[in-house]
């Protein structure tokens, strides 16, 4: 070419750009990590760590906590409540392909594979601080348990992954309850031996470290475990459910308070009747959480155009008025948010006030700090296992063993503290049970240990369970309680609503799921694949 | 015969041709060659010469300069005379041997013949008019000298060896004229000039990419719209690519709504992804500026921050052989806006100045107060409350006011437009100098938009082998918005929907002179009237474009070219609340953001043209390097001890909220090259290819490679064709070829780990978590495969030019985000699956009506038809694990939750995009009616007066298994029909645009006519259904009424609209005023006439913008204004 001198140095300079430029279209993120890069440390480790609670945050998420509350006899939605996605719970209007009841079968897979990524990477990760390595993986297998345990306690048998390797699998089947009962014994039993009993101030790392689980936890969640397969799955455990309730009591960590209500403000974080809580900093929106909006009056929120509640859930008139004349746990104060009752029934929000709520009285023991002045100040700590709990899952136990005594008297530890008020009262009602004459028979009693729970742990969704596994004792528990207290299923002449679907009591794998991986099969009721033996509880 | 050596990247430009006259020729010195050289070597137009002719040319390389660039044009000159033009300057004579052979030798006259030189002036002027014409292009035929009309349209040619001459006067829109003249030594000769405007100019300059070509060259389909379509006529043209139109076939242009500087969809040939972006690329001025986004934030439409006065022209790249050379970004078409520059010639300074006002164009009714409580108590009643407690006593309802809320909120917008430039320069530097200003109010109360620009475009030629140029824009975009802009319905409301719905018997302020905050109707709305006024909403984007570029002429063939480019983009946000509205909470609530993002480019090119076998060959080749860096930041705080500090202070707020940061980055390195070969000017091959490396894909498919090829038969100036005389001009097209989509977020193949979090008491803890999508490292480009044919012609001697295309085109691989299950860890992964398919026709047709010296009247109409479908949505497995096709999934608006199911939209195998999925209703239930699927709400029996819904599904139930399509928004063609008419001096321009045949979801009407009463609707409700009025489609008042997409509620969106309408006079000289040469007053309407059966504000609507899997949908969207503009533009 005439030209070869000319066209040397242009040669050279596009060579020499791209050797420069080969590089550019390698990626390398600078606003976050990938599981590449992480992992390498003990830091690395205890973040991870840290991340399946960020994950089980989704526990509190209003598919995940509405529902069972919802679906219970003890709540209902608002009457002026528009939305079908937020009044569907309470009239079981759920399917496979749409609804709430759906949701938690992702949530809680998000807090598996987090604990999972955390048990594989976490052993061959060499630090200095061995201590909290094994506490972090011990609270790894406590969260993964847990979140399989409350998997099969809506579902039944699920997909059971255990590893990185195991999720990567696209079309896992379900897996059949006992063997996700075994895999979360094996994960409880190890978590408890792990864990610490009571947490130093710091993790080793910085952070502070109320919220973390404990022994106390596991154990509980053994508890829960064992009284879930004795009565819903009629396996007869209650031996164990009482022995790992027992080991809570005697350990002798945790009590209850003498106000029941202190049990569940902001300015009471991590008191000692608190064995396993989501925490809600209030800090910002990032760490508080909406859930208290579920409860918070819609007259001085929603409805008031201005921070505050979206009344959502309220108690059915069955229930509010279930309580002993008397009780703490179901006063009612007109005060609005100065008042010091369970319930609030009227009075005056932040700025508007109104002599009556407009859709009844509604619970008032989830009080954010600022009283719902913002609405985003979510401060309050979601409840998931209390030391009463402990008490009454004993007392259920005992009782079912034969111990009619024994349970009385666990029972009755729960009504002793209700009298107490706000602290220092010494209220005639709830009165010991067995004083006013009630009958001490098995089914009596476990009649009151049942009723104590709903007084107890309203508003805690716990009563949908106990409503579910209870029908399993006693066949049409569940249909006949829902039938009787929710206004959902009112059989009133002349307009009686329909009946509640039978099926119901399990919730269905999401439709969606079963789109993207057909090997799961379905729940009874809900259409599709049915499922072999020993995936459902009969 | 004729002869013509093209040559990329410079003009090369057309004669008519000459034809049967070399027969008679007695002597080869008195044969005739017709030559249109550009700057090409010597030798090569002596050989052109010398094949023309058929003589034999001798010459030795030593005394003839052969590397010396020439321009000629000469239609039909004698070879001696071509011979002497091409050898001018040079020394060299012509002379004619015994053998009838030319020799070329030293001319030993050169010396005295140079003694002297005159001069040539003249002024060149319209025909019609009389003005003078600036810029026109004068050459003096046969030799290299050239002028350029100055503003008052006078040239001068100095340096003319006394001689006759002809002088060619060029100006586009003008047909060329020849002049002849003769110059004495030493004297000026002057030669006035008459240009008659053209009927019909066929043959532009268009840009190409990397260069440009007369259009009669192209193989590809490439439209163009020029500037003079975007200047006066266009003025309150706020936003460039409404200006776009109805002007392009082939190119649908969809706005947000009417607001000012709203979001625009632009479409060239149809919908080619589904999840991925649709918007074409933008090259400005020769650098890729920006891709378009789908995003509705209208910062991300590059097009929003230039200003229509600034453009020389806009060229739309659209089939594959056009845009492969854009390779991995050519998949949604290439539009080349090409900015004016400054041209060698006295300097010009122009002056633009426009003032307009503007109102709603058609507004809609609401009920009234009593009206509203009215139906509110029956809707009350009817859905089973308690007669004792309707909402509003008989006396409440005797006694109400009306406030009308609408009214409130609208008002006459005024807009201003200001435009100055200044231009000229020599041969060594040229330059253009411009500033605007645009000042637009909203016809709502609180929106109005602002834009300012400089620019500095500089071209010169450092010496005759290296040329140099640079263009740099600098254009500041305001945009007030405090939610006039409506996105959404019922609470979430905005703007003229929540006017419309809030409730018309509560003042907007009470007693003490606060603002209501909410409507006291069982929807609160928040108050529209409060919003717009208090709340602050200011959006600013500045750009600053730039780009430099140098070229070497190594041989007058063989050029290399380096550009180097920047596109920084700073947008801002300030959002204030004040405790006096809604949003303001208790004491106030605002935020800023702010973000950065700069564009680096670099691009090396080199071309190529030499004769090869029996045509030309032109080569490309090209190196580029493009990098993109985004970074923002967000601040957010509230409780702030007073509103007077607006965003201003965000620290005094007493909730701090976590600041927010993020960074982007992503390169890609291409290859491009193309080849042109031209064989007898009427056989066109064109091959292109690009390979492009993107960071953004996985590391398995970084690189992609993207061929085209196209082929064009310039069939008129085929021999057989001579016989005829209906065609004056006939091209057929061909092209083939393949481009990439590579529109997707950097990191999606990445693993990656984000923030998430916990908290220990009141204590926040940052924890590293998984991100919901899997990463795909095999992730890679939608590939589009297009297949283009087209012709072009003109007939009744270029009276009616047109230009047909059809095509068909498939893209497969879209990048599509696919469910995995959550048992993964992930819920979702961006996989290239699926395929869609999109024929198409486009028809552009011009034609000159009437063509007489006083009256002129041309008519352009576009008309085009895209059908889409898609052909494939990927797998799933089945039980067994064996892949099952996808046959459809639903969409959710991104408002979605008003409709009860909320995915109102459908994409189904088969069927196009924009699928609208609702329910079907055939009547009302009337009293008599028996049946179980009553309506949604599932009540035991049939109400009279609620929606008689369709059960398809035949199961007794209406659910949501229930709904169907009800249609689709993609119009069954669309276009654009333009006219001209000049008559003396006055002009008239009048732009109709039209749709028809797509469908569009009335959200606005499923609010404001659906009679649920809980908050305030339109007055078709008046209409509904009673025991004594039974013949009507609105139901009775019901409070429970499922919210859902009935049938009742898509609408057609057809329309013919007056787009805009301008009449403007160029001022006679005698009214000239302050030294203007020029100057011209107009008067444009916009928006004057819409023929529609659309009931909403306006069918052209899109309130959710962009997303392809979308239907049009109107929640009840910002209204379009008719507007009148009045405007004077005069040039010194």
């Amino acid at each position: 070419m005439r030209y070869q001198p000319s066209l040397t140095p242009l040669v050279l300079a596009v060579g020499l750009s791209l050797a420069a430029c080969s590089d550019l279209l390698v990626e390398n993120p600078k606003g976050f990590t990938t599981t590449d890069t992480f992992f390498k440390t003990g830091a690395d480790l205890n973040s991870g760590t840290l991340a399946i609670y960020s994950a089980a945050r989704g526990f509190q998420g209003q598919s995940n906590w509405t529902t069972p509350e919802l679906a219970s006899d003890q709540t209902r939605a608002d009457n002026r409540e528009p939305n079908a996605g937020t009044y569907g719970p309470d009239r079981l209007s759920w399917s496979a392909a749409s609804g709430r009841a759906t949701v938690p079968f992702g949530t809680h897979y998000a807090v598996i594979t987090e604990a999972n990524l955390v048990l594989a990477k976490g052993p061959g990760i060499q630090t200095s601080d061995t201590l909290t390595k094994a506490y972090n993986l011990a609270e790894a297998k406590f969260l993964r348990g847990y979140a399989y345990l409350r998997l099969t306690k809506m579902y039944d048998g699920v997909p059971l992954l255990l590893t990185p390797e195991e999720q990567a699998n696209p079309s896992p089947t379900r897996a059949t309850v006992e063997a996700v009962h075994q895999a979360v014994i094996k994960d409880l039993i190890e978590a408890k031996a792990g864990l610490p009993a009571v947490w130093s101030g710091d993790d080793g790392y910085g952070n502070p470290t109320q919220g973390r689980v404990t022994k106390g936890a596991a154990e509980m969640a053994l508890a829960d475990l064992y009284l879930w397969r004795s009565s819903f799955m009629g396996k007869n455990e209650w031996q164990l459910a009482s022995d790992w309730a027992d080991s809570v009591i005697a350990s002798g960590l945790w009590s209850l308070n003498d106000d029941y209500i202190k049990t569940f403000l902001p300015s009471n974080k991590g008191n000692s009747e608190e064995i396993l809580v989501i925490t809600n900093s209030g800090v910002v929106d990032r760490t508080s959480n909406i859930f208290q909006l579920f409860y918070y009056p819609r007259d001085w929120g929603l409805d008031a155009g201005q921070g505050g509640g979206w009344g959502l859930i309220h108690p059915t008139n069955w229930f509010l008025n279930s309580y002993l004349p008397g009780d703490y746990r179901g006063s009612r104060g007109f005060e609005g948010y100065k008042t010091d009752s369970a319930y609030v029934a009227g009075g005056c929000g932040l700025t508007i006030c109104a002599d009556t709520l407009g859709d009844g009285p509604m619970p008032y023991k989830y009080r954010k700090s600022d009283n719902g002045a913002t609405w985003w100040l979510g401060d309050v700590d979601v409840p998931l296992y209390r030391h009463a709990e402990a008490l009454l899952i004993y007392a259920e136990a005992q009782n079912e063993l034969g111990n009619t005594g024994v349970a009385v008297q666990y029972l009755n530890m729960i009504r002793a503290r209700a009298r107490k008020g706000t602290g220092a009262q010494a209220r005639t009602e709830p009165h010991d049970y067995g004083t006013a004459g009630e009958a001490m028979d098995k089914l009596s009693v476990r009649d009151a240990i049942f009723m104590e729970r709903a007084w107890e742990f309203a508003f805690e969704a716990k009563r949908w369970f106990d409503l579910v596994r209870r029908d399993s004792e006693e066949p049409g528990y569940w249909k006949n309680s829902l039938i009787a207290h929710d206004p959902s299923f009112d059989q009133t002449p002349p307009n009686p609503k329909p009946l509640p679907d039978e099926y119901k009591k399990r919730w269905p794998i999401p439709q969606a799921q079963i789109d993207a991986n057909p090997a799961l099969c379905q729940n009874p009721g809900y259409g599709g694949t049915p499922c072999p033996p020993g995936v459902t509880v009969p | 015969m004729r002869f013509l050596i093209p040559f990329a990247g410079l003009l090369v430009a057309a004669t008519a041709p000459v034809r049967s006259q070399q027969a008679a020729a007695a002597s080869p010195l008195d044969r005739t060659v017709t030559l249109s050289l550009e700057g090409v070597p010597l030798k090569d137009a002596l050989d052109a010469v010398a094949r023309q002719s058929g003589v034999r040319i001798a010459y030795s390389g030593r005394v003839v300069p052969l590397n010396r660039p020439v321009s000629v044009e000469l239609a039909a000159v004698r070879v001696e005379a071509a011979l002497d033009a091409l050898l001018h300057g040079t020394g060299v004579a012509s002379t004619l041997d015994g053998t009838g052979q030319i020799l070329l030798v030293t001319d030993r006259s050169v010396g005295r013949a140079r003694q002297q030189t005159g001069s040539i002036a003249g002024t060149v002027r319209d025909s019609t008019t009389g003005a003078p014409v600036v810029d026109a292009m004068v050459t003096l035929v046969g030799t290299a000298l050239t002028a350029k009309t100055g503003a008052d349209g006078r040239f001068t040619i100095t340096g003319v060896p006394a001689g006759s001459y002809r002088i060619r006067v060029r100006m586009l829109g003008y047909t060329a004229a020849l002049v002849g003249v003769t110059v004495q030594d030493g004297e000026q000769a002057v030669a006035d000039v008459q240009l008659a405007r053209s009927a019909i100019e066929l043959n532009p300059v268009v840009a190409i990419g990397y260069g440009a070509a007369d259009r009669r060259n192209l193989t590809g389909a490439v439209s163009s719209v020029s500037a003079e379509q975007f200047e006066t006529k266009a003025a309150p043209t706020v936003t460039l690519s409404s200006g776009l139109q109805g002007k392009v076939a082939g190119v649908q242009v969809t706005s947000n709504s009417g607001m000012p500087g709203v979001g625009i969809q632009v479409r060239v040939r149809g919908t080619g992804s589904i999840t991925a972006n649709t918007e074409p690329l933008y090259v400005i001025d020769g650098l890729p500026a920006e891709q378009g986004s789908n995003d509705t934030d209208p910062k991300n439409n590059p097009l929003m921050s230039v200003d229509p006065n600034e453009i020389e022209s806009i060229d739309i790249l659209k089939d594959a052989s056009a845009t492969a050379i854009y390779g991995a970004r050519g998949a949604n078409g290439v539009v080349l806006i090409t900015t004016k520059r400054g041209r060698t010639g006295t300097s010009q300074f122009t002056v633009e100045s426009s003032v307009g006002f503007q109102n709603i164009a058609k507004t809609i009714p609401v009920l009234n107060a009593p009206q509203f409580m009215q139906l509110s108590n029956e809707a009350y009643l009817n859905a089973g409350g308690a007669p004792a407690s309707v909402p509003f006593s008989a006396a409440q309802i005797g006694s109400a006011v009306t406030y009308n809320y609408p009214a409130m909120m609208l008002r006459t917008g005024l807009q201003t437009n200001q435009a100055v430039s200044l231009s000229g320069g020599d041969q060594k530097l040229r330059y253009l100098i411009s500033g605007n200003f645009t000042r637009q109010q909203g016809i709502e109360i609180g929106s109005d938009f602002n834009r300012y620009s400089v620019r500095l475009n500089l071209d010169g030629d450092a010496s005759s082998r290296f040329r140099w140029g640079s263009s740099l824009s600098m254009t500041r975009v305001a945009r007030n918005a405090a939610r006039v802009e409506n996105g959404s319905l019922g609470n979430s409301a905005n703007g003229i929907q929540a006017a419309m719905q809030f409730a018309p018997f509560q003042a907007p302020k009470d007693s003490a002179g606060n603002w209501i905050k909410t409507s006291p109707s069982t929807e609160p709305v928040p108050n529209p009237i409060a919003n717009a006024l208090e709340e602050t909403d200011l959006n600013t984007t500045s750009r600053l474009l730039g780009s430099v570029f140098g070229e070497l002429a190594l041989s007058p063939s063989l050029k290399l070219k380096g550009t180097l480019g920047g596109n920084f983009q700073f947008d801002g946000i300030h959002y204030f609340a004040p405790r006096t509205i809604l949003d303001g909470g208790n004491s106030g609530s605002g935020w800023m953001y702010t973000s950065q993002g700069r564009n680096l480019t670099s691009e090396n090119t080199i071309t190529y043209a030499r004769p090869l076998g029996p045509g030309n060959l032109d080569l490309l080749g090209g190196f580029s390097v493009q990098t993109w860096y985004d970074e923002s930041v967000t601040a957010t705080a509230a409780g702030f001890p007073t509103d007077f500090t607006n965003v201003y202070n965000l620290g005094s707020g007493s909730q701090l909220y976590p600041p927010a940061s993020g960074v982007s980055e992503h390169a890609l390195i291409s290859y491009l090259g193309r080849a042109n070969y031209n064989v007898a000017d009427k056989y066109l091959f064109t091959l292109t290819g690009r390979r492009d490396g993107s960071s953004v894909f996985g590391a398995n498919h970084k690189w992609g490679f993207f061929p085209s090829g196209a082929f064009a038969w310039r069939v008129g100036d085929e021999q057989f064709m001579r016989g005829q005389s209906l065609f004056s001009d006939l091209k057929l097209r061909l092209s083939y070829g393949t481009v990439g989509n590579q529109a997707v977020n950097p990191y999606q193949s990445l693993s990656q780990l984000s923030v998430g979090w916990v908290a220990s008491g009141a204590t926040e803890i940052p924890a590293m978590t998984l991100s919901s999508r899997m990463p795909n490292p095999d992730l890679h480009w939608e590939q589009k495969t297009e297949f283009n044919a087209g012709l072009d012609g003109a007939v009744l001697d270029n009276r009616v030019a047109f230009s047909l295309d059809i095509y068909r085109s498939k893209t497969k691989d879209l990048l599509l985000l696919m469910n995995v299950p959550v048992t993964t860890g992930y819920s979702q992964q961006l996989q290239n699956v699926g395929s869609i398919q999109n024929n198409g026709v486009e028809l552009s047709l011009t034609t000159t009506n009437i063509s007489r010296p006083d009256l002129n009247w041309r008519s352009t109409l576009t008309l085009s038809h895209n059908g889409n479908k898609v052909l494939d949505l990927g797998t799933r497995p089945d039980t067994s694990g064996k892949p099952v096709p996808i046959t459809q999934f639903t969409v959710t608006p991104r408002t979605g939750n008003f409709f009860d199911a909320g995915d109102v939209y459908l994409v189904r195998v088969g069927e196009p995009l924009g699928a609208i999925y609702g329910y079907q209703v055939t009547g009302l239930w009337q009293k008599g009616d028996t049946g179980a699927a009553c309506y949604l709400t599932n009540k035991a029996d049939c109400t009279p007066g609620e929606y008689k819904v369709a059960d398809l599904n035949g199961d007794g139930k209406i659910t949501a298994a229930d709904r169907t399509i009800l249609g689709n928004s993609q119009p069954k063609f669309y276009g654009g029909f333009s006219n001209t008419v000049t008559y003396g001096r006055f002009s008239l321009d009048a732009l109709f645009n039209f749709v028809y045949g797509n469908k569009v979801i009335n959200a606005g009407n499923a609010y404001g006519c659906l009679d649920i009463m809980q908050a305030n609707e339109r007055t078709c409700v008046l209409d509904h259904w009673d025991s004594t009025h039974t013949n009507t489609m609105v139901p009775r008042p019901n409070r429970d009424r499922a919210r859902a997409l009935y049938s009742t509620f898509v609408e057609d969106g057809s329309y013919l609209r007056l787009q805009t309408l301008t009449l403007g006079y160029d001022l006679p000289p005698g009214l000239l005023f302050g030294g203007a040469v020029a100057a011209r007053v107009y008067v444009t309407g916009q928006n004057l006439v819409t023929i529609t059966g659309y009931s909403g504000f306006d069918p052209d609507v899109n309130s959710q913008g962009g997303d392809p899997r979308y239907g049009l949908i109107d929640i009840g969207a910002y209204p379009r204004s008719r507007v009148w503009n009045f405007g004077v533009r005069a040039t010194f």
